[in-house]
């Protein structure tokens, strides 16, 4: 490696192991390099190059990147765990709701508080096509929540395919397809244009809205 | 990846393995320069790591285009501070210290002399003392080194790299001026 044999040219020097010319030409060399020549002087006055310090600080250097290695590690993990643990709760939270009304609509036999239920009730499913980035800010739980709540008025589902380009959070080209009614169409892509704040580049999905019963 | 390439990878990724492979090959060096002001073995470790800790956040924040004139010219600066810091106060000459870091980067740029130019460095060469003339004729156009200097003329050997240094410095102004 060059700096071990600018070490070894260093040590010769200073200790007096190097021949005329050699000596002259680090001399000229340092002369024109101020660290260079600082260097010399600093091994000069520890009398020569000591591999001990400098092994130690290889070991140091080589810790100190491994430390904030295994920080990142340690961070991303309690991160996740605490990512799995909060949807595995809303999640518990989503299902007993949903035992709790579902009790409640069988014991009651009237009709009208049957239908408030069900317009309450999750019609939307978003998935991720490979290549997508996009994400809404407010996450896809809230995504699928707000969105279901615009779509309440919409009798008839379908399952659309949808893409967009994202250019500093504002959707650009954006492509629906598939089987749907024209309203379902147009309250999706209203929504999709301005009223979500998203992240990321390409948007790549596939949004299914089950039919009102 | 280049040294450029890697200070840029650095700045845009925080990436320490990067900053670790940049700072490695000054290692020794640095740890030279710190013993020359610090005098002591375990207090030039220490500085060594402490300027690597620094530049883990200086480096994302400044443009660096020369890293090696930099880092060097960084350590210096710490190592100055440090003593500055412990109230030990240490007598350096000016003109050892003097716009080294510039001219290194100046004196790559290599320009081909005319005769008018070597005409000016003999009349700058004439301002020298004796001393001073002796040291760079035997040093720049003999090509001797600094011990065979000092046997020859019987100067000291930090008097003859001083007279070297300090001349070289003085004819460049000189040269400059003319």
């Amino acid at each position: 490696m060059e700096s071990n044999y600018q070490l070894s040219r260093i040590h010769n020097y200073v200790t007096g192991l190097m021949s005329e010319e050699e000596m002259y030409a680090i001399e000229r060399e340092a002369l024109d390099d101020p660290f260079l020549q600082d260097a010399i002087d600093g091994y000069k006055l520890q009398k020569g190059v000591d591999s001990r310090p400098l092994s130690l600080l290889q070991q140091r250097l080589a810790r100190r990147i491994e430390e904030q290695a295994e920080h990142k590690s340690r961070v991303f993990y309690s991160w996740q765990r605490l990512a799995i643990g909060s949807v595995a709760g809303v999640l518990f939270v989503v299902v007993c709701l949903l035992l709790v009304f579902n009790q409640l609509n069988r014991s009651r036999e009237v009709r009208s508080q049957e239908v408030v239920l069900m317009e309450e009730m999750l019609r939307v499913r978003t998935t991720e096509n490979e290549g997508n980035d996009a994400r809404p800010e407010q996450g896809w739980a809230q995504f699928n929540e707000e969105l279901n709540s615009e779509l309440r008025d919409v009798a008839n589902g379908g399952s659309l395919t949808i893409r967009f380009q994202l250019v500093g959070g504002v959707v650009k080209d954006l492509e629906i397809s598939g089987d749907s009614s024209p309203d379902f169409l147009e309250t999706l892509s209203n929504f999709i244009r301005h009223k979500v704040r998203w992240e990321g580049t390409l948007g790549e999905l596939n949004i299914t809205l089950n039919n009102r019963e | 990846m280049d040294e450029k390439e890697k200070l840029a990878y650095y700045k845009r990724t925080g990436d320490l393995e990067t900053l670790g492979r940049l700072y490695d090959p000054y290692m020794s060096l640095l740890y030279g320069v710190c013993y020359k002001y610090l005098q002591d073995a375990d207090k030039s470790q220490d500085a060594v790591m402490s300027i690597f800790e620094e530049l883990i956040e200086k480096l994302r924040i400044h443009q660096v285009d020369n890293f090696k004139s930099w880092l060097y010219v960084y350590a210096r600066n710490y190592c100055l501070m440090r003593l500055r810091r412990d109230r030990k106060i240490v007598m350096v000459d000016i003109e050892d210290h003097l716009l080294e870091s510039e001219q290194q980067l100046i004196d790559t740029d290599f320009v081909r002399w005319d005769e008018a130019d070597f005409q000016k460095l003999e009349s700058c060469i004439e301002t020298l003392t004796n001393e001073q003339e002796q040291c760079i004729r035997l040093f720049f156009l003999k090509q001797k080194c600094y011990k065979d200097i000092a046997d020859q003329t019987g100067y000291t050997l930090s008097k003859v790299k001083s007279y070297i240094q300090n001349v070289k410095r003085n004819l460049k102004a000189c040269m400059e001026r003319k």
